[in-house]
């Protein structure tokens, strides 16, 4: 007879193997039905891989259809092993590619890698040669503020977007209309990595192109004769808005830059646009403003005349003129074309910082400029209740008149200049400033126009400026720029101040002045206004303006084409 | 002479037990389903398995018709068989994956472990019955001492599922047997306490499958992912499955062996919660029917046989399906009944055989 607990064991037994099933049957559950979209994720992400062929970026050209911006291929090493790359390594004298993962492709080569690549080949028998496409900047360093360049994005999953995009310049403002939609090919693959079918297919598109204002010859020429300087020159049509230079020097080579080679200059002053960032005291060129608000108030005469000792007294303080003997009699045209100071802090005395104010802010000193390029600096205006704000200090009489010769803290930059020139030379209408020519843009074009002062007035300043270059006083400060050519009104200017290369290792540079021009041509009916700036070295920017503004009226023959 | 033959059938067709017949059936209904969708659509695999499961039922149906005594009686024969067979197969046996697991019939390759998990429960059944119950310790030492040679056997080759599964069939024995209940908490003391220095005895290859089990994130693409795989692949197949011939998992061959050990996976993910559950629940049919006829059953040795052998069947299936689901380690135990091969095929229809010659013996006192 068989025991009762033999019958009882027996039951457990068959219980535990069923309870076994049960916790079987939940994990089931667990799997198929609580975790089935995960694990369904999981298999997808498992036979399906994207292929991702990036489409071409839109190119950038100028306003004559000069390419600026394109592609070009470029040779790069596929490096299978990693004996090849310690090879390679070493006859490259590259040693930081030698911790590279194999296989790798071996990019940012110059042509003398290559050729040392060559000589040496046999030694690597593994390596291969292959074509690489990259952004190719042509003249980069004529053009690398307006253009800008490209980078590679750290983020890589996202596959609806190109992996490169605009880090400055054009190709950053533009970024979204020249970027390209890369085409996505997605593949079944088998657990040994075989392709199997194509399962989904999305195709790219490639990046817009981009005309610019700009035109490629100005530029160049422009760059030419800045680049052993350290300055900027910005010329734009005040009909339309048209940027059609805008140079900052030192410049860099965005295509080393593209290709991780950086350059020996200090990269902090030279990626510095110094024509929309640099801010500098406008001095002197900041003259014919102040006269336009003060023949319109009638706190002046076309006739009115002052005499010039050399200095001029306030209160107890004595301000020199740059002219130290002083100029004897001056009225508004002598004062602009000998720009004498004395006459300036008398009127400006006369008017009161807020009259100053008043017309630098209608000229848009002080603000920001929109502009389809990086982020434009604000320059400053100062004032009273500025000069409390931020230092703390009560206005003083003084502080006006240097205000009026350009000094003391009134800051502005290239572009600013250049955009009040062509408001002053086309008697108070212009457009916004832009860089992408307006038959394409498509509002970048809105007008601007101050109506406070009259033409009559606009007329005197504009014949005074007329007479800066080619007037009868000998001593004129731009006799350098007369020539044949054009018929130009401008405005000199030299500032007392460091240059804003604070890195600088020249402590000579830091002492000496910076050179400005302002002007407009023709003079009648203004198609080109302009600024440059050349730091730290007195009276360059005439023979620069001269050299260039004569290309500029060969080009153009007094007339821009629209 | 007709009628003769008829009587034949019909004794034959009262000697099965239907509810067993009925899940074997099924089970192999659902073998050849899967192992069509396992080659592509083509009947290679179906051919081979046809063939085996007509020899196989041949062979379970002769054991049916065998008296329950006489399978008794030659208990002692058959176990000595299976070890001879075992040391012949350590010898001389045929190397496959890693271990030296075959004797090369010809037309098929033997398993001779896999006749260890009929034969050790009909030794243990045997041994037992001898024995005064509820079971005393010395002879409880003994038992173990006598199973450990056929298991240590089959752990050279090295086959640890196997192994597992002769093991735990004898403690489970011991158990039912009645052994004081106190002895067995001291030894699953004793027993887990030893776990660590069992571990200098497995093989690289198994330990690092124990590894990856407990740590399965470690490596996706290296042993562990396997079982990642596996569970990917179930997982995936939701309720109603990806439909026959449709896993991609298994058609991309991301699944290994998904014919022979990984078969439960083709059927997670081709027919879903649905398949799998059908599955499970022919395993737990097959349990508690075993498990009712050793509990009706009169005498010792028909009860601890018959549910020695059912465990054996269970535990093949339990083990099997829990490695594909990531629930226990990797070891190459074959899923009863549905796996592609001959000798589980074989040893399990001649187990069920037997149960059905032992319930026939019942009925006929």
């Amino acid at each position: 007879m068989v025991k009762p607990i033999v019958q009882t064991r027996i039951l457990i037994s068959c219980a535990l193997l069923l309870m076994i099933f049960i916790v079987i049957g939940y994990q089931l559950y667990s799997l198929q039905i609580i975790h089935n979209l995960s694990y369904q994720a999981q298999a997808l992400k498992n036979r399906l891989h994207d292929t991702i062929i990036e489409n071409e970026r839109g190119r950038i050209f100028d306003r004559n259809g000069v390419t600026l911006a394109s592609y070009r291929t470029e040779p790069t090493l596929h490096v299978p092993d990693q004996d090849s790359l310690k090879t390679l390594a070493r006859i490259l004298q590259k040693p930081n590619i030698e911790h590279t993962k194999t296989p790798t492709l071996i990019k940012q080569l110059s042509t003398e890698d290559i050729q040392h690549f060559y000589e040496h080949s046999h030694q690597m028998p593994n390596i291969k040669v292959r074509e690489h496409t990259i952004r190719y900047y042509h003249d980069d360093e004529a053009f690398a503020h307006v253009v800008g360049y490209i980078g590679d994005r750290q983020e890589k999953n996202q596959t609806k977007i190109s992996n490169k995009y605009g880090i400055s310049g054009i190709e950053q403002y533009y970024d979204s209309l020249l970027s390209a939609h890369p085409s996505i090919k997605t593949y079944e693959y088998s657990s040994t990595g075989q392709r199997q079918n194509l399962v989904s297919e999305s195709d790219g598109q490639r990046g817009n192109n981009i005309t610019l204002t700009i035109d490629a010859r100005l530029q160049k020429k422009a760059y030419e004769l800045l680049k052993q300087y350290t300055g900027a020159l910005v010329a734009l049509n005040p009909t339309n808005g048209e940027i059609l230079t805008l140079v900052s020097t030192p410049s860099y080579s965005n295509n080393n830059l593209i290709r991780g080679i950086h350059d020996s200059r200090n990269k902090h002053t030279s990626q510095l646009n110094r024509a929309i960032n640099g801010q500098y005291p406008p001095a002197s060129t900041i003259k014919p403003f102040i006269a336009l608000h003060a023949l319109s108030h009638n706190n002046i005469s076309e006739q009115y005349q002052i005499h010039d000792p050399g200095y001029y007294v306030v209160g107890n303080k004595v301000f020199n003129d740059w002219y130290k003997k002083g100029q004897g009699d001056v009225n508004l045209n002598r004062a602009i074309a000998l720009s004498s100071d004395t006459y300036f802090y008398h009127i400006a005395e006369v008017m009161g910082i807020d009259a100053i104010e008043s017309v630098l802010s209608a000229f848009r000193f002080g603000q920001s400029p929109t502009l389809d390029l990086g982020h434009p600096s604000p320059g400053l205006v100062p004032s009273e209740r500025w000069k409390l704000q931020e230092k703390s200090e009560r206005w003083y009489t003084g502080d006006t008149v240097i205000t009026a010769i350009g000094q003391g803290s009134l800051l502005a930059t290239p572009l600013q200049m250049a955009f009040a020139a062509g408001i002053l030379g086309n008697k108070g209408l212009t457009k916004k400033p832009h860089l992408r020519l307006s038959s394409e843009a498509d509002s970048v074009t809105d007008s601007i126009a101050i109506s406070q002062y009259g033409q009559k007035e606009y007329d005197i300043i504009i014949q005074a400026m007329i007479g800066v270059v080619s007037g009868n006083e000998t001593l004129r400060t731009g006799r350098l720029l007369n020539s044949h050519l054009y018929d130009l009104a401008a405005k000199t200017g030299t500032a007392q101040k460091v240059s804003v290369e604070y890195a600088s290792n020249n402590e000579d540079n830091k002492i000496k002045d910076h050179s400005m021009l302002i002007g407009f041509l023709p003079h009648d009916q203004p198609n080109l206004a302009f600024a440059i700036v050349i730091e730290n070295q007195p009276g360059t920017a005439n023979r620069i303006a001269k050299e260039w503004l004569e290309l500029y009226a060969t080009l153009y023959n007094g007339k821009i084409k629209d | 002479m007709e009628s003769h033959s008829k009587s034949q059938l019909s004794i034959l067709v009262k000697k099965l037990d239907f509810v067993l017949i009925s899940i074997v059936s099924a089970a192999a209904l659902v073998s050849l389903i899967v192992l069509y969708s396992a080659a592509n659509g083509e009947l290679f695999f179906v051919k081979r398995q046809l063939f085996r499961l007509a020899i196989a039922t041949s062979c379970m149906l002769a054991i049916t018709m065998v008296p329950f005594e006489t399978i008794r009686r030659h208990t002692m024969t058959f176990n000595i068989v299976c070890i001879l067979l075992l040391i012949w197969v350590i010898t001389h046996g045929h190397i496959g994956k890693g271990a030296q697991r075959w004797i090369d019939l010809g037309f098929f390759r033997f398993e001779p472990s896999e006749l260890c998990k009929v034969a050790i429960p009909l030794l243990t059944a045997r041994f037992i019955a001898n024995c005064s119950t509820p079971i005393k310790l010395i002879d409880s030492l003994f038992l173990f001492g006598l199973i450990s040679v056929p298991t240590v056997l089959v752990l050279l080759q090295p086959d640890l599922g196997t192994a597992i599964i002769l093991m735990t069939v004898g403690v489970s024995a011991i158990f039912m047997a009645g052994l004081s209940h106190r002895i067995i908490l001291v030894s699953l003391a004793c027993a887990v306490a030893l776990l660590p220095i069992s571990w200098d005895y497995l093989h690289d290859y198994q330990k690092l499958r124990l590894i990856n089990f407990f740590y399965p994130d470690n490596d996706p693409l290296g042993t562990g992912y396997h079982i990642l795989q596996s569970k990917i692949a179930i997982g995936s197949g939701g309720i109603f499955g990806y439909g026959l011939l449709s896993g991609p998992q298994v058609r991309l061959k991301f699944i290994p062996e998904h014919y022979t050990d990984f078969v439960f996976s083709l059927i997670g993910e081709e027919f879903g919660l649905l398949g799998t559950f059908f599955v499970l629940i022919l395993f737990a049919g097959l349990t508690i029917r075993g498990f009712m006829i050793a509990w009706q059953a009169d005498d010792l040795f028909t009860k601890i046989s018959i549910a020695c052998l059912t465990l054996s069947i269970t535990l093949s299936s339990i083990i099997n399906i829990s490695m594909t689901m990531g629930l226990l380690p990797v070891v190459g135990i074959p899923l009863p009944l549905i796996s592609y091969g001959g000798s589980s095929l074989l040893t399990t229809l001649m187990a069920i055989g037997i149960i059905q010659s032992a319930k026939n013996s019942q009925q006929s006192q």
